[in-house]
């Protein structure tokens, strides 16, 4: 009998190593896929424990907040749930849902608000070791929430985006893209919002692409003064008249005041710029399109952006350069390039730094001028003037629907905030009067 | 009965010391007998093992109470710790003047392994720590009476047939009386009397194997040797095999109605190998296990919670947050332990449903890591070898057989609820000895320890009466 029981432990110890090596399989190879699995608890109840820091807007005001609350199971470490109080800063701020993981600023500043940015190897490791977990940082933003309120509040339920940006600075004080969500309700609303046809989850001031419309005339004018072409004082006959594009009209936003060129700009009318067009060489056009950098990719900015890149080659004919002129062409951007453009001009000629959420030194070369400073003071002075709010309203064709473009500054003397608004289906009148309700804001 | 002699307990066999005090100091050494010298080194080394079992008890149970975020009052796991070490300090003094010879190994490794139950227990289902606090010494009191009794087991062996049947009324009675301590309606399992609630079928398992090793003590030779001969072959002798197959057909039939399948499968596999290990005998065990798998293949076909089982096993990634998410969770626990583990109370582990009595494998392996694991194996690897090798010295085929049979009963349960942990094979809901949570599971696997120690008790020299 003892042969046999010798047989029988050899049989189990033998059973019982496999199991050691299989326990082995899924402890060290296997382990890093299995915890990494999205049905493992423990990445929401980690998550849920660190203590994430505020977004705050450049006054100290909070955009984003951790809430202390008592957790469940047998987790009786701190568990913290993150609120947004007011909904207006959604654009800029975004998400931050234990499902659908971040979006906006809490995206682009996760590693500060996790308190692991600027982390070194070795802190990692103790933490990872030790359950430690690092307190977030608070983020500061440029934005102010009381322009970023307003702006909300003008723009109503309105399809469409403002964008204000400080110049020369480029920070972005408000950034509104509506129909926005409740980030404090996202998990329960995600499937409603990634089905609806208004597309909320998508941010129009800095991913949202537009035909630029007569709001490219800025350019153009620009342009044209720069070189000699045209003076703003030329008398332009039939400068109300409207323009056939591709079966549909392009008319001026305003009625012009006058038969001269300026009066013509402010009301952004087409004829003349339509005549213009047939003065520039495709060579020209191409030019131009270089100098104000619209055929490279935009500096990259802290929120996802999209930016179609104008390729030069897509200029062929004489009616490539002339639909381009008129906003018409193949160049589309967002409201956030649109912004600034528009500072451009408000800061005489001379580009601004790139647009930013959070305070950043200033680059130690300022970019070169790309117009004469007159050239951009006189473009300033063209524009209509509104309670010390400077702009130009402009429309463009879309499909079937009217595109309207608001872009400004203030004050109208040596500005220091441009201003554009965007509505899709708008007229001038409206996103005049938007933009017109956010420049008391805008202090002094 | 030479062999039950040279079992049964001698303590009176020591010298007397009076008389040994007026001898010269070399006579003194000559005096010391090689058993007595045996008994006094397997004493010192069981006394150091228990004191490093009672280092790493405590260490778990300091940081369970210093660590607020475990909610273990410190008081509650000082009282736990001195129940656990004042329990096993009784077993080690009653028994060395009870069972100088025996190994020194059962004791520290049953120490240890409970020591650590009773820390997972307060880890991950601290409502019940109370309860199975209470069952440890009740266990271990059982423990020294069984490895304590007098007269070479002969109380087990004689009386086979009233333990077995008994046995099986108890069982029996969890068809009528059965309850839930959870309040389930399914898995009625358990008998109450009062606060107390008792398993049957894990007593059952020990009056089974003693059952089998009485009966093959007496009859293996008949049923080896007295079959139908077919050329080479002999089958076995069909009446001396039928009260056996009756026996096994009447807890088998009893352990299906219960749908206890996880005790179904220790209850088959223990009688194959103890027929195994009674005959040497292969045929056995490859008809057993052909038999095994007509019978899971039907099983699978007729009962809807056996093809669950098997089906979420062979491929739980479809419905890994559905009817798989119990073994999913282990595995996944199993995986953020890594090599050295999270540490004891840092993990959360608690996500695996009813981890307290069916996963505590896989706490382990998430807390203590694959050391943990690896550690936890090899105690049950040495428990079961030293039963093993209990068996083989002991003398009384009957001594032999229950040994190695109560070392496979330990082995394989461990095994196969690790193992279903791990999904190498199907998960069935047995307990894991010591380790989980219950009380019956922890009187069961005292009482076997108690058996073998018993049988570990042996002496060289035939004492001189």
């Amino acid at each position: 009998m003892t042969a046999s029981i010798r047989r029988m432990s050899l049989a189990l110890t033998v059973m019982l190593l496999i199991l050691a090596l299989i326990t082995g399989y899924w402890q060290v190879p296997q382990g890093a896929a299995l915890s990494t699995r999205d049905d493992n608890p423990r990445l929401v109840l980690a998550e849920q424990q660190i203590p994430r820091g505020a977004i705050l807007d450049r006054n100290g005001q909070p955009l984003a907040v951790s809430q202390s609350m008592s957790a469940g199971r047998d987790f009786a470490r701190q568990a913290y749930v993150r609120y947004y109080p007011d909904r207006a800063a959604e654009p800029v701020v975004g998400y931050y849902s234990l499902r659908y993981g971040v979006g906006g600023a809490e995206a682009a500043f996760d590693g500060e608000s996790r308190g692991i940015a600027g982390q070194t190897r070795l802190d990692a490791v103790m933490n990872k070791w030790l359950h430690r977990t690092p307190p977030g940082q608070p983020v500061r933003l440029t934005l102010d929430l009381a322009v970023q309120r307003a702006a909300d509040a003008a723009l109503g339920d309105r399809p469409g985006a403002v964008v204000v940006l400080s110049v020369p600075e480029g920070e972005v004080i408000a950034l509104v893209s509506h129909p926005n969500f409740d980030p404090n309700k996202l998990d329960d609303d995600w499937e409603r919002l990634r089905a609806e046809p208004a597309s909320p989850l998508l941010n129009r001031a800095t991913q949202g692409l537009y035909q630029p419309g007569a709001a490219f005339q800025t350019i153009i004018l620009a342009e044209a003064l720069s070189s000699g072409l045209v003076h703003l004082t030329d008398t332009v006959s039939l400068a109300g008249s409207p323009v056939a594009f591709d079966g549909a009209t392009l008319r001026c936003a305003t009625p012009p005041a006058g038969e001269t060129l300026d009066a013509a700009f402010a009301a952004a009318c087409p004829a003349p710029f339509a005549a213009l067009a047939e003065q520039i060489s495709t060579q020209q056009m191409a030019q131009i399109m270089r100098r104000w950098k619209l055929d490279v990719a935009p500096t990259p900015f802290e929120l996802p952006t999209h930016a179609a890149v104008f390729a030069s080659d897509s200029l062929t004919s004489p009616v490539s350069v002339r639909n381009l002129v008129l906003g018409q062409g193949s160049l589309t951007l967002s409201p956030l390039q649109m912004a600034t453009i528009a500072a451009i001009i408000a800061n005489n000629g001379r580009p601004i730094d790139a647009p930013h959420l959070t305070v950043a030194p200033a680059p130690a070369l300022p970019a070169p001028s790309i117009m004469p400073s007159q050239v951009a003071r006189a473009i300033q002075s063209a524009s209509l003037i509104r309670d010390d709010l400077a702009g130009q309203a402009a429309l463009a064709i879309s499909g079937k629907s009217q595109i309207a473009w608001f872009t400004g500054f203030a004050p109208a003397q040596s500005p220091r905030w441009v201003i554009v608004v965007l509505l899709e289906n708008g007229d001038a009148a409206t996103v005049s009067t938007i933009a017109a309700r956010i420049r008391p804001k805008l202090a002094p | 009965m030479r062999a039950g002699r040279a079992h049964r307990n001698q303590t009176s066999d020591t010298s007397n010391p009076k008389a040994e005090s007026t001898r010269p100091i070399s006579s003194q050494f000559a005096a010391i007998t090689p058993d007595a010298w045996r008994a006094a080194t397997s004493r010192v080394i069981e006394r150091m093992l228990l004191v490093l079992a009672a280092l790493f008890v405590a260490t778990g149970f300091g940081l369970l109470a210093l660590w607020p975020v475990s909610r273990l009052p410190f008081g509650k796991g000082l009282a736990s710790f001195a129940i656990w070490a004042i329990s096993f300090t009784l077993a080690h003094l009653v028994l060395n003047r009870r069972l100088p010879n025996r190994d020194p190994l059962l004791l520290p490794v049953s120490a240890l392994l409970s020591g650590w139950g009773l820390i997972e227990v307060a880890r991950l289902a601290p409502p019940f720590l109370n309860r199975q606090i209470i069952w440890l010494p009740i266990s271990i009191v059982v423990l020294l009476a069984v490895a304590a009794a007098p007269r070479d087991l002969r109380w087990l062996k004689r009386y086979r047939y009233t333990w077995l049947l008994a046995g099986l009324l108890l069982l029996a009675a969890t068809l009528v009386f059965g309850v839930n301590p959870s309040g389930a309606s399914v898995e009625r399992l358990w008998l109450r009397a009062g606060p107390v609630y008792l398993q049957p079928s894990e007593i059952l398992k020990l009056l089974f194997v003693a059952f089998l090793s009485s009966y093959l003590a007496e009859k293996r030779d008949l049923i080896t040797t007295t079959g139908p001969r077919f050329g080479r072959f002999r089958l076995p002798a069909l009446p001396y095999l039928a009260p056996l197959l009756m026996m096994w057909g009447l807890a088998m039939v009893l352990l299906a109605s219960q749908q206890d399948m996880g005790a179904a499968v220790l209850f088959f596999f223990t009688f194959l190998a103890m027929l195994y290990i009674a005959s040497g005998q292969w045929g056995y065990v490859i008809s057993g296990l052909g038999l095994f798998l007509v019978g899971a293949s039907v099983a699978y076909r007729l009962f809807s919670r056996v093809a669950l089982r098997v089906d979420i096993w062979w491929n739980p990634w479809a419905d890994a947050s559905g009817r798989a998410f119990q073994i999913v969770q282990s595995l996944i626990a199993l995986g953020e332990g890594g090599i050295i583990g999270q540490g004891l109370g840092q993990g959360a582990p608690t996500v695996i449903p009813v981890v307290h009595s069916d996963f505590v494998y896989a706490a382990i392996g998430e807390e203590f890591g694959l050391i943990g694991t690896l550690a936890v194996i090899a105690l049950f690897g040495i428990l079961m070898l030293r039963g093993f090798r209990a068996a083989t010295r002991a003398r009384a085929p009957f001594a032999q057989l229950l040994g190695a049979g109560l070392a496979t009963l330990i082995g394989l349960q461990a095994w196969v609820i690790m193992a279903g942990n791990a999904r190498l094979i199907p998960l069935t809901g047995i307990t894991l000895p010591f380790l989980s949570y219950g009380g019956s599971s922890l009187l069961a696997s005292c009482v076997a320890v108690g058996l073998l120690l018993q049988i570990s008790n042996i002496r060289f020299q035939v004492p001189t009466e």
